[in-house]
């Protein structure tokens, strides 16, 4: 029973993933007056991704080739730890674990980048390092704010809590501050604007591309799906941290049909603020990240000192 | 039954020192290695003898000879077979290690003796029943670690005046702390009119002198385990000992300032409340230096010295809340903090060994410990890579490796501070985590650096390097040191069941009375690690990617190089991610660079534009270099008793029956006022 409900999951999570990626690029070539190319495009690049010939580079290594499947594996398995169909997730961990996992995820993201050899790849990974450190540590004082909030820093223990609390007294200040880290926090780790242009090949600009610079074939669509994956598991923090409205409890038909209509709603709607925000903001110098993430860090701490003073 | 195990452990190692002096003549390599192989056995059976008092109940072991006045016992239960059970199975696999990396030292037998000395000292450290045992111990310690980090000392390989400036360090700041301990045992001894540990454990003194045993024990233990301001000869000494001593001596010998702080604060039955907070600021404080020093150094060995700094602080800050919810006598959220820092030495002792002992390994490859100089030796030495790569991960605590379980439970006890009753309190404990982030953070990128620096970094790869591969001893010392890592890792549940009767001598109270519902996070982990999902799946990862390693195909390309045909060899490295977080730091940085800059030019063209060589002279200074005053004072002190006072230039008999006179004097004056 809990194979099959977390292999529901899985697959819902991939589907809706690919097509969130979609939405945000055909969305933004709206905006810029493009045609776009449609919302189905994530999944025809990973099937021709995935039949197209494996090239490795000359001095890459062990890390170069085990990095995309184990960044995979390991996105799939937080993918496992959310509350997406169901208030209680297929596995139950805690949020500080998340963070650690994403960390992890990062570190063999770097490895693989640097094991490729490529001079990109250095600077595309000493740019994923510097900018880690500057946002998780406002992540861990953003758990702690919200952990002390409810008691706990289970996911499923922190939505059925948010579930059960009146919406007026839910939404105190020190949770909207939270809440606008937390974006800060999401935007830089996907990679969007003011980081980072997700869709530029250009070395002043390059993040995360420049740590995937050298895959191809196999490799790059798993580090494709990744990204993907990614993206939807900060919205899907963002929606259980703060909008865990209408997940279900139980497990019957009508409710997991009304929580998923009320789950694409949402991220409908966080994906085309995302997308308008975006439009309105042009690329951060690099030597400047701190200021944006110090932002975030200061939201959180006020948050927390918030906390204390409301009691 | 336990103690023939114990008493003969002993002895085997009595032995291993005794055979290291046997003159053997010409090859010193045959007692060596005998005595090497002693010491292995006597660890074994202390290692078996302490597992059966954690397991099982608490020994008195009284010696055959006896002084006449003071009983010499040996004691163990369950708290100091835990840091017995560490030291020991840690010894045997170092000194697995180290049976084949000292094979063709000079002097090595001499290596061996100091090594049983120290390894004997550590062990009467640990079970120590009363001050005398203690601080002979302690002083049999300081003394065989200080001949071993000196033992290069004749070896061209080091600068001489350097080996010998950082071993007066080391001895300096350990035997201030051995006086500041004495002073502290004399107040205990004094006011309890016995020397035995077991006498002072229903302690009556009042608040005054309770804080003064207090900020005694924490400067005394403090010295050993490098607490600010304490900390300068870590990165002094590790460098310059022999490996083998050096990951002894940061990953076990450390121990002791934390088994020592734990045992004198089981003393006192009431804390006073601010107890927990200088315990907690020089832990930060530490640790912060520890990062920052090894973001900074360039020595390998230097960069984890520093790492055990950072380690042993965030254990200390552990220890301090854990302090701090006793005082409010909230007895059961002070379980998982303790719970946290008992834990983080154990895996502090396996992930620091495991980088010291493949440093080595480096060190036959490269012979430089400078990481600027090394690179690009994942091709010859893969499994280093693997062994070194899982050290690191420890150091990062990262998920599936047991450090991130310790790291987890010092989030979880900080999530606990709502219990306070004080609103300053639950407002600054949250801080702590602040900073506990930032270091580990920061420790990521540290074990970052070093990996690509050491493993991957092609352009710096130099292809007249070859090895043969790692001796089969040591494989066997790195691979059980890394299995025992990974275990705990997955199945952090075996721990908890080790350390309950540990926990039960601290606390009187059950470890499993923690999982309880009011404590939420701890089941989790519980759970988890119970259903081994997880690690199931990580190993079928494994699995895969090892098979799609085995059988990919693909094919073999250069890497993109915008066109042009020449990689320039420093291509790599044009920027720095951590540029940006440095100046985020600047205001607080505790380091100082300074940085000077000379240009020459073309002296026809005398012209600032046409620059022909630009000398850069970057200077660390490190924090303890500002603190350095004040230790200077302390060295003038000693310097002026030796020459002054001491030496027999200046002194005559008479002096010294001066001397005796006067020490009596105000010994007859001390004890009259008393009365």
């Amino acid at each position: 029973m809990i194979i099959l409900f977390a292999l529901l999951q899985l697959i819902i999570a991939i589907i809706l993933a690919f097509f969130l990626a979609g939405y945000i690029a055909q969305g933004k070539a709206r905006l810029q007056g493009r045609k776009g190319q449609g919302l189905s495009q994530p999944f025809a690049n990973i099937i021709k991704l995935w039949v197209k010939e494996t090239i490795l580079p000359l001095k890459s290594g062990f890390g170069f080739r085990v990095a995309p499947l184990m960044v995979l594996v390991l996105s799939l398995i937080v993918v496992l730890s959310l509350s997406i169909i169901s208030v209680n997730p297929p596995l139950n961990v805690d949020l500080i674990w998340i963070i650690v996992v994403f960390a992890l995820i990062r570190l063999l993201t770097m490895w693989g980048a640097y094991d490729s050899g490529s001079p990109f790849g250095f600077i595309g990974a000493n740019r994923e390092l510097g900018v880690s450190i500057l946002v998780e540590p406002a992540m861990i004082v953003l758990v702690i704010s919200i952990g002390l909030t409810h008691g706990t820093t289970q996911l499923h223990a922190i939505v059925s809590a948010t579930q059960a609390m009146q919406v007026l007294q839910f939404w105190s200040p020190h949770i909207i501050l939270a809440l606008i880290a937390l974006s800060i926090i999401v935007l830089s780790e996907m990679g969007r604007f003011p980081v980072n242009n997700p869709d530029t090949h250009l070395e002043l600009g390059m993040m995360h591309e420049a740590t995937t610079l050298e895959y191809t074939g196999q490799n790059l669509a798993m580090i494709e799906i990744s990204q993907a994956l990614k993206m939807l598991i900060l919205l899907t923090l963002i929606i259980d941290l703060f909008f865990p409205y209408y997940i279900p409890a139980s497990l019957s038909v009508t409710a997991f049909l009304i929580g998923l209509g009320a789950y694409m709603i949402k991220l409908y709607i966080m994906a085309t603020g995302l997308i308008v925000f975006e439009f309105f903001l042009s690329k951060m110098r690099l030597m400047q990240m701190n200021r944006f993430t110090g932002i975030a860090m200061v939201l959180a701490l006020l948050s927390l000192v918030i906390f204390f003073v409301q009691e | 039954m336990t103690e023939v195990i114990i008493y003969t452990g002993l002895s085997f190692l009595l032995a291993a020192a005794i055979a290291a002096l046997l003159p053997v003549r010409g090859n010193e390599d045959i007692t060596s290695s005998f005595s090497h192989i002693l010491i292995i056995i006597g660890c074994a059976l202390l290692g078996g003898g302490a597992f059966l008092v954690l397991f099982y109940s608490p020994i008195t072991m009284t010696l055959p000879f006896n002084l006449p006045f003071v009983p010499i016992s040996l004691y163990t239960d369950s708290l100091s077979a835990y840091f017995l059970l560490i030291t020991d199975v840690g010894s045997a696999l170092i000194a697995i290690y180290s049976m084949s990396y000292m094979k063709n030292t000079p002097y090595n037998s001499r290596y061996s003796f100091l090594l049983s000395l120290l390894i004997i000292s550590l062990n009467i450290v640990f079970m120590a029943n009363n001050i005398l045992v203690f601080i002979v111990g302690w002083e049999l310690m300081a003394f065989s670690s200080y001949f071993l980090v000196i033992f290069y000392r004749n070896s061209s390989s080091y600068n001489k005046q350097d080996l010998l400036k950082a071993g007066l360090t080391y001895i300096i700041m350990t035997q201030t702390g051995a006086i500041i301990l004495l002073s502290m045992f004399y107040i205990l001894s004094s006011a309890t009119h016995s020397i035995s540990f077991a006498d002072f454990e229903n302690l009556k003194l009042d608040s005054l002198s309770a804080s003064i045993v207090f900020l005694l024990a924490l400067f005394g233990f403090g010295a050993k385990a490098g607490l600010f301001p304490q900390h300068s000869w870590l990165p002094a000494a590790h460098p310059v000992a022999p490996t083998p001593v050096s990951a002894f001596m940061s990953a076990l010998m450390l121990n002791t300032a934390v088994y020592g702080f734990i045992r004198v604060m089981t003393f006192f039955g009431y804390i006073e409340w601010w107890w927990g907070l200088p315990v907690i600021a020089l832990g930060l404080v530490t640790a912060v230096i520890g990062v920052y020093g090894g973001l900074r150094d360039n020595h390998l060995k230097a960069i984890l010295a520093y790492s055990s700094l950072e380690n042993m602080g965030l254990i200390f800050v552990c220890i301090g809340l854990g302090l701090l919810f006793m005082a409010f006598r909230l007895d059961l959220l002070a379980m998982l903090p303790i719970l946290a820092a008992l834990l983080w030495v154990l895996f502090h002792s396996l992930f620091k060994s495991l980088l010291f002992l493949t440093t080595a390994n480096i060190y036959h490859i490269t012979h430089s410990y400078d990481i600027r100089f090394l690179g690009g030796i994942k091709g010859i030495a893969p499994l280093v890579m693997v062994f070194f790569g899982i050290g690191l991960v420890n150091m990062a605590t990262l998920y599936p490796m047991p450090s991130f379980i310790s790291e987890w439970m010092l989030y979880q006890s900080i999530l606990q501070s709502n219990a306070f009753p004080e609103q300053a309190l639950r407002l600054a404990t949250p801080f702590i985590a602040i900073v506990a982030t930032l270091v580990s953070v920061i420790a990521f990128a540290i074990a970052v650096r070093l990996f690509i620096s050491i493993f991957v970094r092609n352009d710096k790869e130099d292809t007249t390097l070859h090895y043969k591969g790692i001796p089969l001893s040591q494989k066997l010392s790195l691979f059980s040191i890394a299995a025992l890592l990974s275990v705990f890792g997955l199945f952090p549940l075996l721990l908890i069941y080790l350390l309950q009767n540990t926990m039960n001598t601290i606390f009187n109270r059950s470890i499993f009375s923690l999982i309880l519902p009011q404590i939420d996070g701890f089941t989790v982990l519980y759970n988890v690690s119970y259903l081994t999902f997880i690690p199931v799946l990580i190993f079928i990862l494994f699995t895969i990617a090892v098979l799609r390693l085995a059988r990919a195909k693909s094919r073999v390309a250069p890497v993109w190089n915008c066109g042009s045909n020449i990689l320039p060899k420093e291509s790599g490295i044009t920027t720095s991610g951590i540029t940006s977080f440095m100046e985020a730091m600047q205001p607080v940085d505790l380091l100082n660079k300074q940085v000077s800059v000379r240009k020459s030019s073309v002296t026809d063209l005398n012209s600032r534009f046409f620059v022909r060589s630009i000398d850069i002279n970057y200077h660390q200074k490190d924090a303890y270099e500002q603190y350095k005053k004040l230790f200077k004072n302390i060295v003038n002190i000693w310097e002026y008793i030796r020459t002054n006072l001491l030496h027999p230039r200046n002194t005559s008999l008479s002096a010294y029956m001066g001397y005796t006179l006067i020490v009596m004097i105000i010994l007859f004056i001390y004890f009259g006022i008393k009365k």
